[in-house]
């Protein structure tokens, strides 16, 4: 099992999002807008001339970076769902 | 930080421990300044013997400080650890400038309790920040009606989570 589903086999909701292609899908949409958000508000403040503003920019690239990871774990998870449906011979509800 | 605690408990706990650290502070001024009209009509040599010797406060503002923190910490929440952070530094300072009034064990004391406040910060910092953007994800996404209920609450919850203690 994956370690993503390990971690929430107890969580019926996140269980059927994480298990679903097209939710899956969704959840992955907004983690990659997160990470772009949090990268571009890093951009900003490390184009303020005001070093105090500066320093803040670490946290937002500490944010970004731990949405990345998020990400790389459900990017996993998406390739293990992909597999797993293959190797049933479900293919057909995925367009991979 | 987006984080910005109101706790009023902690307030006051931070009011009071300030008031006693000023007291410990300012204890030989005021005996100073009670003195002084005393002075002015007395001989210099008087005066010398009026002057309070420098007494050693049992309790140091480092002490004042350090029991504030530990009811601080007792009071719990991230708030909570949040000021203690800054009481804790305040300590410490507190200490290295009276460091001749600690005895090693209290230098000691006061270092142990930095370094763990610091990691127990950082981790109350750590679940803030991740609560607030799991929010900001959620708030953002979850009146899109092209987005899934669940799936909004579910992207919200593994950032929270990474940005939290799983960070697998």
């Amino acid at each position: 099992m994956s370690k993503l589903l390990k971690h929430y086999s107890k969580n019926d909701k996140a269980l059927k999002v994480l298990k679903s292609p097209e939710k899956l899908r969704q959840v992955l949409f907004i983690i990659q807008e997160a990470t772009d958000k949090y990268m571009e508000d890093a951009k900003k403040k490390l184009s303020d001339p005001r070093r105090s503003i500066q320093e803040k920019a670490q946290d937002s690239l500490d944010i970004a970076q731990a949405i990345i990871r998020a990400e790389k774990k459900l990017r996993e998870l998406e390739l293990y769902n992909v597999v797993g449906l293959k190797s049933r011979g479900m293919s057909v509800i995925i367009d991979v | 930080m987006p984080i910005n605690g109101y706790n009023p408990t902690l307030n006051n706990l931070l009011a009071l421990a300030a008031m006693k650290a000023k007291a410990i502070d300012a204890t030989p001024e005021n005996e100073k300044t009670e003195n002084r009209p005393a002075e002015e009509t007395t001989t210099a040599k008087d005066t010398q013997a009026t002057k309070p010797a420098p007494q050693k406060a049992p309790a140091t503002t480092a002490d004042i400080i350090l029991n504030a923190i530990f009811r601080t910490a007792d009071a719990g929440g991230r708030a909570g650890t949040i000021f203690t952070e800054e009481l804790f530094t305040q300590g410490k300072e507190a200490a290295q400038k009276e460091e001749a009034n600690l005895t090693p064990s209290q230098t000691q004391l006061v270092n142990l309790a930095t370094s763990a406040t610091t990691q127990a910060v950082r981790q109350g910092i750590s679940i803030a920040t991740a609560t607030a953007v799991a929010k900001i994800i959620e708030d953002l996404y979850k009146n899109n009606p092209n987005f899934d209920g669940d799936a909004v609450e579910v992207a919200a919850l593994v950032v929270q989570d990474f940005m939290g203690s799983m960070q697998t």
